[in-house]
């Protein structure tokens, strides 16, 4: 009986023995770290993902960050939360103030300019991999540049966490901005001069961002450095009249204006999330056009980019506009704009993120403020002309203020809806001199605002409140509740 | 090199664990063969014993076996109960067994004719209990395990398993789902994990499940719930929340067995909530704008589209009906056993639109080739298919859609979205969201005898599991769009076991002795898209923008391999003492860390037995003290979240198909989570076997639990898997089993079981408290459950009544004419001190706003900090009582639920109060108790045109209710037909039934239904608004031929 045992318990040995590759089950439709950053093949497709996680920026927040909160929009539909956003009453639980989705792309960026050095050997080209590596510098620095405009300081992570408790505290804004500024540096020297997609960050788009910085910090010796080095690429022309300007913001890819955009495509990235905030034909938009905007933009007599913006017949002066069509193709057949905007899912949108005109407007902007005010008018025009209105004269303007309102004003119907004009207001100083007298007019109509003084710490964003909950080192803005 | 070693080793260790205990078996095996021999050869004829057996009720019982003690002589009694023995002179005593009555012994005292009444074992304490790789007599059962038999099973009418044992068994908690083919949530003395699985194993007929939908409740044996960790242990490292065995029918011995059943039954609405109509709408919008004049919606009174006065829950609900129909035959010879069954289920659901329907069927066959060799099968298949209705979209938008919003056209098709508020009505009807399922399982098992009493069992068990979804929008409702997908699930296991059970003497050893292997593979594909060239074909070659991110395969793999033991020895039944252990691995942990241990070893001592407790035995018939204590373990987690990796195909930049880091932050070292339960039990029988009770105290321990920990979003990752910090459960829980009345005319059955837990956490990572969504607050020392949010006092009268001492004693504002006096008065005397006022968000509370409780006291702002914990979502008791009455042919029988002091968010509730757009409607109660006016008493806040107060925050008191309920759970009258005259009709049995589910609910909230199911251990007791409880009247037939 006792064999029979043995036997038994044979084949329980020989299994116990085969058990640690029995239990060794690795991932079938995932890849495990070790098998990736090998190939160029892994370095486009990582790179493409860190670009994937930048698009989910751009669908979610491109309209709160950038827009929502200058006099470009108010809120309309029936959601209060846009209120939050138009009307100065930012809170900590908004959606929209999650700077998650930003920390997601940082993320895929730090891998990549972790991972990318260490590949060589076999067939990959140095330049290539120079070029993608300058794209996730160039990457990082603008992701932490649009954190630093939003939130002021933020926590600052060059490296990919592995450190399960590692709880980030924030990074003085200047140091950041600083880093900003290294990587830009950085890119700049990697980057293959002859990329010339607009849908990448190549030397153009690099060279865009470091005006915007320095714009930014006040430096405008440096800023009009960087549009020297962009206009001597030769490379962009703006476009020159009303069907160009139209196909530029359709297909960033078909004109020579575009510097960086974005790429969207609805088979593999879905419907833009632009639309459900500014004109799709299944939400009611939660951010529609001022009012006072439909009334400013309606005394540009000429101006082409108006009727392509949104319906200027439906338009009212009380009402402002309800859908900003400025994303949407003309109708094929009428070669006019589209009586109706897509529904939401149906909505391919490819927003600049840097063009000419917005580039020419800060050269501009420096000029101005550098007191070189022929430079100035003459940048302004150029502009103004292309898109049919007429020039303006130096005589038309008393101070380098006054000539400043018509740069911001220009760049306000240039770039609408396209992330610049609360950025503008922040940058010039101009928030509480544009928007107070807007808030009045709300607050008569019985809304509750709260008005800007003087350094408002308002105008920072709150830090999101899940955030502050995962990461109990986080201070909040000033004056806003954790 | 060292971890090689301690590998090695460990493997070595545990394999002398198992061969000593092979050899102690077969060392022990040699002397009862002997025993055996020397009585059978000092048998020799003396003298014959006639008699006859009878019921306590009178009845002649054909069947009773009579066995000489201490030998194999034996007979049984023929059709009339009579019988005939010759026993040898040696002998002095008679046991007459017969299943379902107390064994009777009986001294010959030299008697030639002996007659016998058998009385019904309540307690059957001689019936079997299967527990992990064999059974056990109840009466030597040591550890805490309940037990659900087939008939109390059939005095429910249930579709699934989870209605058949609801309430029957003390500790274990059952939150049923509502809609057609829904499934349930079951809890076993509590929750005992953060993050792994939190459902108890299933193993049907021996094999694992997690999808015992495919179980007809019709088809079970019985049901047994193993509780504590010294039963559970046997199965390791998935048996941490407790393991519930179910054991299917299998045939009798004589001729084949025919059973058909059906039953109808009606359902209806059970509760109707008081929601807004037309005329509290305008209520509403006249609150929220503050003015006088008619709001711009209703300011064409011409319109149909805003002018309607629906009644949204009554176009949505009707009266369903439900058809079950079960056909099986069954039979038994020496050689063959089998039972085979068909069961159909089609189920209505009460709202429009929404149904399940069900096919089971079962084989089981055991086939004795030889006397050594068995063979066996267990075959069941499954199919179901339903159309789901998607709560959000009906039954959220049915609450919150203005009534005055008009839901069909003058012509009576559909309206569509209005106002940002989807039609329910039309989506019910249009919405496709069609779920297919087919399973098929398979087990196959041989045993042989090695010895009598060795035996070498191995099996196994294929599964296979389809199902398929399909989903289509129509253009009507914001489609067209839809997509398809199926996954197609596979399992197999390969268990060999030695079982060794032995009676010599005074002494009983059984042993278990095996190994498993297990394997799960799950693939899944999915295509997903926009715009259909058709609406009347809905495949995926009809869509005609198929999104790239949605169109995939994929697979995942998860292994398990484990070896287990266990020894029970007893000393005439009077000193017992079972010990096991289990060491598992599993392909889901850090290669490190993928083996873990269990044992378990449980003692019990039939005090009754002994001597010096003589004394009782006019009373007490049994009477059994029990200890146990075992380790389990709790291996539920997602695969792969040790490893490292990188995803793809949902991340498209440009036509290139991305490579992104996966969000969770891989954890080489992840582990076992362990739970370490201590058991002290009771069991007595006494007055006669008219009562029994059984009472367990328990306490368990998990160690190292598993738990998805947030990560700051600033790491790129959103969590990262972790085995932190510990949770102790402890309760106490009993049973009680009783015969009021039992005669030949009468019986009355009445059992009761009741169960208390309380859990606390012990230790957390770091010490740190666990916020989850910001609801829920896990703190050390604290329970799961725990509400977190803010307190609501109530709604300020006037914007004077926001003054505050400066210890936060609220003022009272002097009014003289309607005119605020600039006085205040504190407790009724005037106050003269500073006056402080709260503010939220930055802006100064008023009047109509919420008064939050100022928690932290230290500043004026009402913000995250004033958070408190608010309330338990967990249970004080649970309790079921069961009463049955037979007369004759007439049988009644109800049972009664009990859930106990728990606390449930009404979200839904909440979701449509939150006064966040202007279509949003709350309820009636919300709207006519606004705060309007300065001076309004009220509760709730009023209703702003913009949300900067945030008064309706998330979470706060206002939403939170008692979750307490006494529910009768069903009543059921039974007619059996006289067998005599069943004869006539040429049927073996008939019995006709009416019966009642979910007749009264008695409880305080406010939704529609309490019972909800429990949720994430992190985030239990939110009802985001389900599918609504229904009320059901049902008829039926069983015929047995």
């Amino acid at each position: 009986m006792k064999k029979i045992l043995y036997i038994g318990l044979i084949p329980l040995i020989l299994l116990t023995s085969s058990c640690e590759d029995f239990l060794d089950e690795q991932p079938v439709s995932e890849l495990s770290a070790d098998k990736f950053w090998k190939s160029e093949g892994d370095i486009r497709a990582g790179i493409a993902g860190m670009y994937d996680g930048f698009q989910g920026v751009v669908s979610g927040t491109h309209i709160e960050w950038g827009g929502a909160r200058s006099d470009n929009w108010t809120h309309g539909g029936t959601s209060t939360e846009a209120t939050d956003f138009t009307n100065n009453s930012l809170q900590s639980g908004l959606d929209e103030v999650d700077w998650s989705q930003l920390y997601t792309t940082i993320h895929r960026a730090n891998l990549a300019i972790k991972y990318l050095p260490t590949i060589t050997g076999g067939d990959i080209s140095e330049t290539n991999k120079n070029n993608y590596l300058a794209q996730a510098y160039a990457m990082r620095a603008y992701c932490y540049f649009l954190g630093a405009k939003i939130w002021g300081d933020v926590p600052l992570i060059l490296q990919p966490i592995s450190d399960r408790d590692f709880k980030p505290t924030r990074t003085a804004v200047d140091v950041v901005l600083d880093s900003v500024i290294v990587d830009l540096d950085k890119a700049l020297e990697l980057v293959n001069p002859d990329n010339d997609n607009v849908f990448e960050i190549n030397i153009g788009g690099i060279l865009a961002m470091q005006t915007d910085v320095y714009m930014w910090q006040h430096d405008y010796q440096k800023a009009i450095e960087a549009t020297d080095k962009l206009i001597d690429l030769g490379r962009y022309d703006l476009a020159e009249n009303a069907s160009d300007w139209k196909e530029m913001l359709i297909d960033p890819n078909t004109s020579n204006e575009p510097i960086w955009a974005i790429y969207w495509l609805i088979l593999e990235d879905g419907g833009s999330g632009i639309a459900d905030k500014i004109g799709s034909s299944d939400h009611t938009s939660p951010f529609i056009i001022d009012p006072n905007l439909v009334v400013k933009w309606s005394q540009q007599k000429g101006d082409y980019r108006r009727g392509l913006t949104y319906d200027t017949l439906a338009a009212q002066s009380d009402d402002g506009a309800q859908d900003t069509w400025k994303y949407y193709p003309l109708d094929p057949v009428s070669k006019e704009p589209g009586q109706s905007v897509p529904k939401g899912d149906f909505a391919e949108i490819r927003p600049c993120i840097y063009r000419l005109a917005d580039i020419l407007l800060l050269r501009a902007e420096a000029f101005n403020q550098l007191s070189n005010e022929p430079g100035a008018v003459t940048l302004l025009n150029e502009v103004r002309v292309a898109r049919g209105l007429d020039g303006v004269e130096e005589d038309d303007f008393n101070t380098i203020e006054e000539l400043e309102t018509a740069i911001l004003d220009e760049r306000q119907f240039e770039l609408f809806a396209e992330g610049k004009r609360w950025f503008d207001l922040r940058r010039t100083g101009r928030v509480a001199e544009v928007m107070n007298p807007l808030l009045d007019k709300r607050a008569v109509s019985g809304e509750t605002v709260t008005k800007f003084i003087e350094n408002d710490p308002r105008f920072l964003f709150p830090i999101f409140e899940e955030v502050l909950i995962a990461n109990p080192k986080l201070e909040q803005n000033v004056p806003y509740s954790r | 090199m060292k971890r090689k070693f301690t590998q090695w080793s460990s493997k070595v260790t545990f394999g002398l664990i198992l061969y000593s205990l092979c050899f102690s078996v077969n060392a022990l095996s040699n002397e009862p063969d002997a025993n055996k021999l020397n009585k059978e050869k000092s048998v020799s004829i003396e003298a014959t014993i006639t008699g006859k057996v009878v019921s306590d009720t009178g009845e002649e019982l054909p069947g009773v076996s009579i066995v000489v003690q201490g030998t194999t002589i034996g007979t049984i009694t023929n059709v009339n109960g009579a019988y005939s023995i010759e026993v040898p002179d040696a002998s002095d005593t008679l046991v007459f067994s017969f299943v379902g009555y107390v064994t009777e012994v009986v001294a010959i005292s030299n008697r030639s004719e002996i007659n016998v009444t058998l009385s019904p074992d309540i307690t059957q304490l001689s019936e079997l209990v299967v527990v992990g790789y064999g059974t056990q007599k109840k009466r030597d059962v040591t550890g805490a395990i309940s037990s659900v038999d087939a008939e109390s099973i059939a005095e429910r009418q249930p579709t699934n398993v989870f209605e058949a044992i609801q309430g029957q068994a003390a500790g274990v908690q059952i939150n049923t789902d509502t809609r057609p083919g829904g499934d349930a949530t079951i809890r076993i003395r509590g929750t005992s994990t953060i993050g792994g699985g939190v459902d108890p194993l299933f193993i049907v007929d021996g094999v694992p499940m997690s999808n015992i939908n495919t179980v007809n409740p019709n088809d079970i044996q019985s049901v047994e719930i193993l509780k504590d960790a010294a039963s559970a242990a046997i199965y390791g490292s998935r048996s941490a929340n407790g393991v519930v065995i179910i054991t299917t029918k299998k045939g009798v011995e004589g001729k084949p067995k025919i059973d058909v059943r059906y039953n109808t039954m009606f359902s209806t609405l059970s509760y109707k909530l008081p929601q807004a109509t037309a005329d509290d709408r305008r209520i509403f919008d006249r609150k929220r704008t503050s003015s006088s004049d008619l709001p711009s919606l209703n300011a064409d009174s011409l319109n149909p589209s805003y002018n309607a006065d629906n009644d949204l829950q009554s176009m949505l609900t009707r009266t369903a009906r439900r058809h079950q129909v079960d056909f099986s035959v069954s039979g038994a010879s020496d050689k063959l056993n089998y039972y085979t069954s068909i069961g159909y289920l089609d189920d209505e659901g009460i709202i429009i639109n929404s149904w399940a329907k069900l096919i089971r069927a079962r084989i089981n066959i055991d086939y004795k080739a030889s006397k050594r060799f068995t063979y066996g099968n267990r075959i069941s298949f499954s199919h179901e298919t339903e159309n789901r209705i998607n709560e959000g979209r009906v039954l959220e938008q049915a609450m919150q859609r203005p009534p005055t919003f008009q839901v069909y056209f003058p012509d009576g098709s559909f309206a569509p979205t209005l106002g940002g508020r989807r039609n329910p009505v039309a989506f019910a009807v249009l919405q496709k969201n069609e779920y297919k399922d087919y399973s098929a399982n398979v087990y196959n098992y041989i045993s042989f005898k090695i010895t009598d009493d060795l035996k070498l069992t191995s099996d196994f068990n294929i599964r296979g599991r389809y199902n398929e979804h399909l989903s289509f929008t129509p253009a009507l409702i914001e489609g067209p769009e839809g997509g398809y997908d199926n996954a197609f699930d596979t399992y197999w296991m390969q268990q060999n076991y030695l079982n060794y059970d032995k009676e010599f003497g005074n002494h009983t050893i059984n042993a278990v002795l095996g190994m498993s292997a297990e394997k799960w593979v799950d693939r899944n594909m999915q295509i997903e898209g926009e715009n259909y060239v058709t609406e009347s074909v809905l495949t995926t070659n009809a869509i005609q923008d198929k999104s790239l991110a949605d169109i995939y395969n994929n697979e995942v793999r998860h292994t398990l391999a484990g070896f287990f033991g266990r020894l029970g020895y007893n000393f005439k039944g009077k000193y017992i003492l079972n010990a096991t252990v289990r060491r598992d691995g599993s392909s889901r942990f850090g290669s490190e860390n993928r083996w873990g241990t269990y044992p378990s070893a449980s003692v019990g001592w039939r005090f009754n037995d002994e001597s010096f407790m003589s004394w009782t035995n006019s009373f007490l018939q049994d009477g059994k003290l029990r200890a146990s204590y075992g380790e389990t373990g709790n291996e539920r987690i997602d695969d792969y979240l040790a490893l490292e990796r990188y995803q793809f195909g949902t991340n498209y930049y440009n036509g290139v198909s991305g490579i992104v880091p996966v969000d969770v932050l891989s954890n080489d070292e992840l582990s076992w989570e362990t739970t370490k339960q201590m058991d002290i039990g009771m069991d007595l029988t006494f007055l006669n076997n008219r009562v029994s009770f059984v009472a367990d105290y328990y306490r368990k321990t998990t160690e190292n639990l598993l738990y998805r920990a947030p990560l700051p979003s600033e790491t790129g990752y959103s969590e990262t898997p972790v085995n932190i910090g510990t949770i102790e459960n402890e309760g106490f829980e009993f049973m009680i089993n009783t015969f009021p009345v039992r005669n030949s005319e009468i019986t009355w059955n009445l059992s009761y079981n009741m169960a208390f837990n309380n859990d606390k956490v012990k230790e957390l990572y770091k010490g740190l408290p666990i916020i989850e969504d910001g609801r829920w607050f896990v703190e050390e020392g604290g329970r799961l459950g725990n509400f977190y949010g803010w307190q609501a006092l109530g709604v300020y009268q006037y914007d004077e009544s926001n003054a505050w001492t400066a210890d936060w004693k609220q003022l009272d504002p002097v009014f003289i004419e309607g005119a605020f006096t600039g006085q205040y008065l504190l407790n009724g005397q005037p106050y003269t001190g500073d006056v402080h006022q709260l503010e939220t968000e930055g802006e100064v509370s008023g009047g109509g706003d919420m008064i939050w409780l100022n928690a932290n006291g230290e500043d004026n702002e009402i913000n995250e900090e004033d958070k408190i914990i608010l309330a338990n979502a967990q249970p004080k008791f649970t309790a079921g009582l069961y009463n049955q009455v037979s007369y004759k042919g007439f049988s009644l029988s109800f049972n009664i639920y009990v859930q106990w002091g728990n606390t449930i968010y009404n979200r839904g509730r909440r979701n449509q109060s939150t006064f966040n757009g202007t279509n949003l409607t709350p309820d009636k109660y919300i709207i006519r108790n606004a705060w309007e006016n300065p001076g309004d008493v009220t509760n709730v806040p009023r209703i702003p045109d913009a949300s900067n107060m945030d008064n309706m925050r998330e979470l706060n008191t206002l939403f939170l209710e008692d979750g307490s309920f006494i529910r009768l759970r069903n009543v059921k009258l039974t007619y059996n037909l006289d067998p005599s005259l069943a004869e006539k009709f040429r049927v073996k049995g008939l019995n006709v039934y009416v019966y009642g589910n979910n007749l009264v609910t008695w409880t305080n909230y406010l939704w529609y239904d309490p019972e909800i199911p429990m949720g994430n251990p992190l985030s239990m007791g939110q009802d985001n608004g389900r599918y609504p409880r229904s009320r059901q009247i049902g008829a039926g037939i069983n015929v047995n031929f």
